[in-house]
């Protein structure tokens, strides 16, 4: 590790800034917090809004960086060993979309599984690309979805090999990665690029205990959510690029493009600290962190009605497991995932990332303590004595629909489109969906906009709006009606 | 495995006995991961460029892996009078493969590694070690247990090469060092058939592995010479065995030399007649502890590499 990775240049630049109270005649308005209201910063403290400036020489820009970010993006991207580094302030997000317009035109196709982020499909909406979908496979036993494996791409490739790109989403919510160094292999053999959102990986290359990172296999552009596991502000992210087969300039163009003129200092130079963090104290701080994960992991197996999978699990599987991620089945309670994040919440005084019916996620981050993981298997003790076998097990099972799709329009055409209507989902079949529709579980699209309505997925859809399952995209109450492309 | 940092200065550290311990600087590091199978770490150091340790344990360094890779193929391939199908027991690296291929009497290469992540990690970052061996149309990459592979196979081979890491406890190599492993490869070996295999370190320090794997090995070939080469990356003499189910015949050094002109597609760096007589020319010291070395390694009676 080179000497320099102890330096914080932008960091530095901005605090030695602060220190001098310069006056203000730039924006933002509150002028170093003045104006800020008084309950705010009397919570904070002022010399927090020194650190808002703007942009002005003395500390750099973001879009054309010179001095203290364009040192500070080069050390981020020696630590992470990638040609290039580029900090974000609209967190991983805007990462996908920029990995899709930087490395695609209009109408190119990419691979990549039906279980993507949000940002993925406005990322596929705004390049004008041909998604070719990937069924993603289910572990009816964990209750969860893995992203594309190995296999899968290369028989999407076999069978579509014009796409330009694969895109694959490693580590998923639930912290399951998949095999990124076979996947590289088979992606790079064929000239295609692989893009890898890792919004959920920005530690994993810092310890030998947590799975292989998209930037040590080699991916062409990858995205961390530094504020995720590190210690950055939320939308703080980096996008690494590493690529032989994409222009570097490109990239830099669709980044500048897609961020603002007036980016938050403080998160800046909250990615620059916590790369230093990482890479100076990173592997000591996730040993202890990975230590109490395991342990929270055993304690929680021995409960009754919780459970958590294991790494060994998971790789059984061909995938594997960032153990700092507590995936709790919470099935044999009774109660859905929803109201026991309610119960922790409201009980318990814990707030986990998030519930769905069968689950609860907890994501540990490198300022979690082993007292924190104390405190939540204690709740979780007592909920599992108080509601030991009183209501019936939860009946739903994570399933797919085996319900193959059919694109026929490109996302973005829709999108377009000025003539779409609504009209009863009875009456759906053979149109082609204006909208995304997202049963909750299993929490994959079942239609994507420019997908054709079969007659299948209409049935599925009608069973659907007869029970109570959440279902995003909706738009409206009920799933009565649908929009269509007219 | 040990790696430390003092004022930003990287070190790797190797454990060779409970006294002695070698320190390489470390400049960067490309990949550190526990597979699952292995502590797997990949670097480049200041004095020796670019390794692969696994376990703690330097496996090949850049700088002189040409003499561990040419020492343990060739003797061996040059030895049989035409060896068409070989077996390479390990050998992530690539490395011996690449060497393996360079006889133009081979027709099939068959690789055995237990960890794909070692394989497609060396597949990225050591080019200069299997320089494509992994591509090769001859090639055949097999990632397995070498040993459920050996007791299923109904192949049999000229040569079988090992090239494991060390023993250890709670590795994936250990069980391929006992007497049951080596009764089971004679029988997937043709007739002629040579075994080559990595034998440990020569040391004297260290010396017990390596007299244990030949005493094991004569109770199962009828021909067992080992050999030695000093590796400047291990910084000991490292041991090697060759073992036969056949005499093997003596060649002189212009024998072997006319051998490999006929033979060997390209330049070999480190083996050549001269070297082969050297090779096998073992001092004193070590042939008395060999002759009176009694322990076999069994399953039930493993040995570990202290590291």
């Amino acid at each position: 590790m080179k000497k320099s990775q102890k330096k914080i240049p932008l960091f530095d630049t901005i605090y030695q800034h602060a220190r001098r109270r310069v006056i203000s005649f730039h924006t933002p308005g509150h002028k170093n917090g003045r104006a800020i209201d008084k309950r705010l910063r009397e919570f904070t403290g002022k010399n927090l809004y020194y650190f808002d400036v703007t942009v002005f020489p003395e500390v750099d820009s973001l879009h054309d960086p010179v001095s203290a970010i364009k040192r500070a993006q080069k050390l981020t991207a020696e630590a992470y060993g990638v040609k290039h580094s580029f900090f974000l302030v609209n967190g991983s997000s805007v990462g996908n979309e920029a990995m899709f317009l930087a490395a695609c035109n209009p109408g190119d196709s990419v691979i990549l599984s039906r279980n993507a982020h949000k940002s993925v499909l406005s990322g596929i909406i705004l390049s004008g690309v041909w998604p070719i979908w990937i069924q993603p496979k289910v572990d009816q036993n964990l209750n969860i979805i893995f992203d594309s494996s190995p296999e899968q791409i290369e028989q999407a490739l076999n069978q579509f090999p014009e796409a330009k790109a694969v895109f694959v989403t490693s580590p998923t919510y639930n912290g399951v990665t998949t095999d990124l160094m076979k996947i590289i292999e088979i992606v790079h053999r064929q000239g295609k690029v692989l893009l890898v959102d890792e919004a959920h990986g920005p530690h994993l290359k810092f310890h030998p205990d947590l799975p292989i990172s998209a930037v040590e296999a080699g991916a062409d552009l990858c995205v961390q959510s530094t504020h995720k596991i590190l210690s950055a502000l939320s939308q703080g992210s980096v996008l690494h690029f590493n690529s032989e087969l994409i222009d570097v300039n490109r990239v830099r163009k669709i980044v500048s493009m897609l961020q603002t003129t007036s980016p938050n200092y403080l998160i800046l130079a909250s990615i620059d600290l916590a790369r230093r963090q990482v890479v100076l104290y990173g592997e000591k701080m996730l040993n202890s962190i990975i230590k109490s994960a395991e342990e929270a992991r055993r304690k929680i197996n021995q409960l009754k009605n919780f459970s958590c999978f294991t790494r060994g699990e998971i790789r059984a599987s061909g995938y594997d497991l960032d153990v700092t991620k507590l995936t709790i089945n919470v099935t044999h309670t009774g109660l859905s995932g929803y109201k026991i994040e309610e119960i922790l919440n409201k009980e318990y005084n814990i707030q986990v990332d998030c519930a769905d019916l069968f689950n609860l996620i907890a994501i540990l981050g490198i300022g979690s303590t082993r007292s924190d993981l104390e405190k939540l298997i204690h709740a979780l003790q007592k909920i599992d004595l108080k509601y030991n076998g009183e209501t019936p097990k939860v009946e739903e099972t994570l399933q797919l629909p085996g319900l193959s799709t059919e694109m026929v329009m490109m996302p973005r055409d829709v999108f377009l489109l000025q003539k779409t209507k609504r009209i009863p989902l009875r009456k759906a079949g053979g149109y082609i969906a204006a909208q995304t529709l997202t049963p909750y579980p299993p929490g994959i699209p079942v239609l994507i906009p420019g997908e054709r309505i079969t007659p299948e997925i209409r049935d599925y859809l009608l069973e659907l709006s007869k029970k109570e399952i959440r279902v995003s995209g909706q738009e409206t109450d009920t799933l009565k009606t649908i929009k269509v492309v007219v | 495995m040990m790696i430390k940092m003092k004022k930003n200065k990287i070190w790797f550290t190797e454990k060779f006995t409970p006294g002695e311990k070698h320190s390489h600087r470390i400049k960067r590091y490309l990949i550190r991961k526990n597979t699952g199978l292995q502590k797997v770490f990949f670097a480049d150091t200041y004095s020796f460029g670019r390794c692969l340790i696994l376990d703690g344990e330097m496996q090949s360094a850049e700088f002189d892996e040409f003499i561990y890779h040419e020492a343990l193929v060739h003797p061996a391939l040059i030895l049989h009078p035409c060896p068409k199908r070989v077996l390479i027991i390990g050998g992530g690296e690539g490395a011996t493969l690449r060497e393996v291929l360079k006889h133009k009497t081979i027709e099939k290469v068959v690789m055995v590694d237990i960890d794909s992540s070692v394989v497609q990690f060396s597949k990225k970052y050591l080019k200069k070690w299997h320089c494509g061996a992994f591509n090769h149309p001859k090639t055949e990459l097999v990632i397995a247990d070498a040993k459920k592979y050996l007791e299923n196979t109904a192949q049999k081979f000229d040569c079988i090469i090992s090239d494991l890491p060390s023993p250890i406890k709670k590795g994936p190599a250990y069980l391929l060092y006992t007497l049951e492993f080596y009764q089971n490869l004679i029988k997937k070996l043709n007739l002629p058939g040579f075994f080559a295999s990595q034998a440990g370190s020569g040391n004297l320090l260290q010396i017990e592995l390596h007299s244990r794997i030949y005493a094991t090995l004569n109770r199962v070939f009828s021909t067992v010479y080992p050999y030695y080469q000093y590796i400047p990356s291990f910084d000991v003499p490292w041991a090697f065995i060759l073992c036969s189910n056949k005499k093997i015949s003596n060649f002189s050094a212009k024998e072997i030399d006319q051998r490999i002109k006929n033979r060997i597609r390209g330049q070999l760096k480190f083996y050549d007649g001269l070297t082969h007589q050297g090779l096998f020319s073992i001092p004193k010291n070590i042939r008395e502890i060999l002759f009176k070395e009694k322990g076999i390694i069994t399953e039930k009676n493993p040995c570990f590499f202290y590291k």
